[in-house]
């Protein structure tokens, strides 16, 4: 029980409490907020040094069914980007899948069949297949292009001497990933490790970049390993050719002509 | 005749591909694919050649570091590529055939020995030609004749038939299936000579294609599509949008004899339809005339269709659909004494497909033809064997599961019912990759239902007694080249 005097003293003090806390809650939101500003300000550098109108891209893609063997299947695709949301893939070899057409048009993926002649529409839940049916842990979600800073919502993590490690929320709901954990360096403002992390299995694949070449004023990583956690197995991606603002015909961007 | 001339072009292909292949590639020394073809370890030096030119910042070999090559510098002009392959398929049908007369009624065993080739030649940035042409050795009963003989529907005429043409070969088959040049230009692209013609958003039935004939259970969602012999333009319109349209020089069933009414102007197939896209559907509405040769007699049936199709998504669920309405039959004219039916005139078809978890891809299809029976008395098998329908019912459901299995294995069960009366076939199967270039498959056909059935029964045609779907086993192996 207080006296008067006491009440009048704790008045003040659970008011100036109050404010404190209130004070520091803002302090830790400012902070929070600019971490986030941060590691949205690192990710848009990153995504600015990638940026390109078009670019052409030559790939191989070596798919390993363990972790340890070093048999693979091989696949080799001409890769064509416009923009940030637009891209087509023809797959080159082996025979059995040459032919193989792959249009995403702002998500909208359209295959072409060469054997059948039929474009087929891929709806957005199977974005977390494989590309083209073919196998591989490289889903049309991981392939497909977009605007870092639209489809994910960034936060630091850490940041070290030589590296920033953000995570990054996808905002579209239909993401086959819960989020995603960005290892950039600093003086390369590159992504040499991503970690992909659903909300059923955790971390389930991890993507090393793990050489980088210098194209046209581009740091590009042109050998990238996705490491299958889940499923215990990798798949080794190589850049063989680039090319960067280069014209582009139109008609592989044209649902009803890509396959033409 | 024919055959020695598709034989002489055929050699002439692969001497063509050679010799190209002995030119410099427009890559420079680069080979494409990379000679070593896959397999490497982890950390070891990159097994791509030319890839000391890595050290000058730019991955062409004996570019300067820095050179911008354009796009024409991608893709294969003038090259020649030579690829295809070899599929053997042994099937055997068990149990009763239908008709007491018939042969095989344990089993019936046929093997088939297909080799595909397919060219290719892009001579010009704007031209690509395309040659595709099957061998096909036939025996038992995946040969048709043999088939026909074992059944009975031949009456007994292809023994004679075969007789009077002893210079014929009735098990092996070599054709052009397809051989088309396509012209490209800034709005407008052509094709030109023996087409493949795959109109049609459906999976397992296409309402809306009308220039081939039509496909058995077992090629359902697969294989090639013939070529038909016509000419294609498609223009490209603002928007995303564009007008298609073919004009074919022979009927539906690729009828081989000829006719004399084939060089009446009202026996030429023809198809239009404008595409767009509304919102995130791909959508079509056109028009079809159809010639097919006549069921009985010589001649011609004609039909003009009304047609639409879509295709899309809404959210993880993909959902298509496609539908052709036949208006009055007419002979050159408009025809008005018959009464039109247009539950009879519409033919249609609508699907969904959805990835389950697990990486389950799913399938499900209604087909309703409108000219079929909802009445096993009322069925007609002739049609069916002609290939003037899909099937003796009006109303088909079709499903399909398929997942795969550590990227080599793909397991699939589907199953085609006829939602009339109820019965139906199951084709569970599985197909391995044994390889990049070879992979084995097997296929079992189960069908169910009453002896009065579609799939579980018999039906009488032509004084014979048919069993259309018999339980069968069917395995392949296919090497790619």
């Amino acid at each position: 029980m207080t006296d008067k005097n006491n009440q009048r003293v704790q008045k003040p003090i659970v008011a100036r409490a109050i404010k404190d806390g209130i004070a520091l809650a803002a302090l830790v939101l400012l902070a929070v907020a600019a971490k986030a500003q941060d590691a949205t300000e690192v990710m848009r550098r990153v995504s600015e040094a990638q940026d390109a109108d078009t670019a052409a891209m030559r790939i191989s893609m070596h798919i390993f069914d363990s972790l340890e063997t070093n048999e693979s299947r091989d696949l080799f695709i001409e890769s064509y980007g416009r923009g940030e949301t637009e891209s087509y893939m023809e797959f080159v070899a082996p025979r059995s899948i040459a032919g193989l057409r792959i249009q995403d048009l702002d998500g909208e993926i359209r295959v072409f069949f060469p054997s059948t002649g039929r474009v087929r529409r891929i709806a957005s839940g199977q974005k977390s297949g494989s590309v083209g049916g073919v196998g591989g842990d490289f889903s049309y979600e991981d392939m497909g292009g977009g605007e870092l800073l639209d489809e994910y919502t960034f936060s630091m993590v850490s940041e070290g001497a030589d590296t920033y490690v953000i995570r990054g929320v996808p905002t579209d709901p239909d993401s086959s990933y819960d989020h995603l954990v960005y290892t950039i360096d600093k003086q390369r403002l590159v992504a040499t490790r991503i970690e992909y992390h659903t909300e059923d299995h955790g971390h389930e694949k991890t993507m090393t970049a793990d050489t980088f070449q210098t194209i046209q004023g581009r740091l590009l990583a042109t050998e990238l390993t996705m490491m299958n956690l889940r499923k215990q197995r990798r798949t080794v991606l190589r850049i063989h050719q680039a090319a960067f603002d280069v014209p582009m015909d139109e008609r592989l961007f044209n649902p009803n002509r890509f396959y033409r | 005749m024919r055959d020695r001339i598709v034989t002489i072009g055929a050699v002439l292909m692969i001497a063509a591909a050679l010799f190209a292949e002995a030119q410099d590639s427009p890559w420079g020394d680069e080979p494409w694919p990379p000679v070593d073809g896959g397999g490497f370890e982890d950390g070891a030096d990159s097994p791509w050649p030319g890839d000391a030119a890595r050290d000058t910042g730019s991955l062409w070999p004996g570019d300067a570091a820095g050179s911008t090559p354009s796009y024409a510098d991608f893709g294969s002009l003038g090259a020649f590529s030579l690829y295809g392959y070899l599929a053997t398929t042994a099937q055997a049908f068990f149990g009763d055939a239908g008709d007491d007369a018939v042969s095989g009624d344990d089993v019936a065993a046929g093997v088939q020995t297909r080799l595909r080739l397919k060219g290719d030649w892009e001579p010009d940035e704007n031209v690509l030609v395309h040659l595709e042409i099957e061998s096909k050795h036939q025996r038992g009963v995946s040969n048709g004749y043999a088939l026909m003989q074992s059944t009975g529907l031949d009456r007994g005429s292809l023994a004679a038939v075969q007789a009077a043409s002893p210079q014929d070969d009735f098990r092996n088959v070599l054709y052009v299936d397809q051989a088309w040049a396509q012209l490209r230009f800034d709005r407008v692209d052509y094709q030109v000579g023996r087409v493949p013609i795959a109109w049609g958003t459906g999976y397992a039935f296409n309402p809306t294609a009308r220039t081939n004939p039509i496909g058995g259970l077992t090629e359902i969602g697969e294989e090639e599509t013939r070529g038909t012999a016509a000419v294609t333009a498609a223009i490209a319109l603002p928007m995303q949008a564009s007008i298609e349209g073919y004009v074919a020089f022979e009927d539906r069933l690729h009828t081989a004899v000829t006719v004399a009414d084939e060089v009446e102007y009202w026996n030429v197939p023809w198809g239009a339809r404008l595409r767009a896209l509304v919102g995130s559907f791909d959508i079509a509405v056109g028009a079809v005339h159809e010639v097919a040769s006549a069921r009985a007699g010589s001649g011609f049936e004609r039909y003009l269709h009304a047609t639409g199709e879509t295709v899309g998504s809404i959210g993880d669920l993909g959902m298509y659909a496609e539908a052709r309405l036949t208006t009055p039959q007419f002979d050159g004219e408009p025809d008005d004494s018959e009464e039109w039916d247009p539950g009879r005139a519409l033919v249609s078809t609508v699907g969904l497909e959805y990835l389950f978890p697990g990486d389950i891809d799913a399938k499900v299809e209604y087909y309703r033809q409108g000219t079929g029976a909802t009445d096993t008395d009322a069925y007609d098998l002739a049609p069916v064997l002609s290939g003037h329908a899909d099937g003796m019912a009006r109303d088909y459901g079709f499903i399909l599961l398929q997942r795969t299995f550590m990227d080599y294995l793909d397991v699939s069960a589907a199953a085609l019912v006829n939602l009339n009366d109820g019965s139906g076939a199951a084709l569970p199967g599985a197909e391995y990759a044994v390889s990049d270039a070879i992979s084995v498959s097997a296929t079992v056909i189960v069908p169910w239902g009453s002896s009065d059935s579609e799939f579980g029964g018999s039906s009488d045609t032509a004084g014979v007694s048919v069993r259309l779907v018999r339980p069968a086993a069917i395995v392949q192996a296919k090497v790619s080249f």
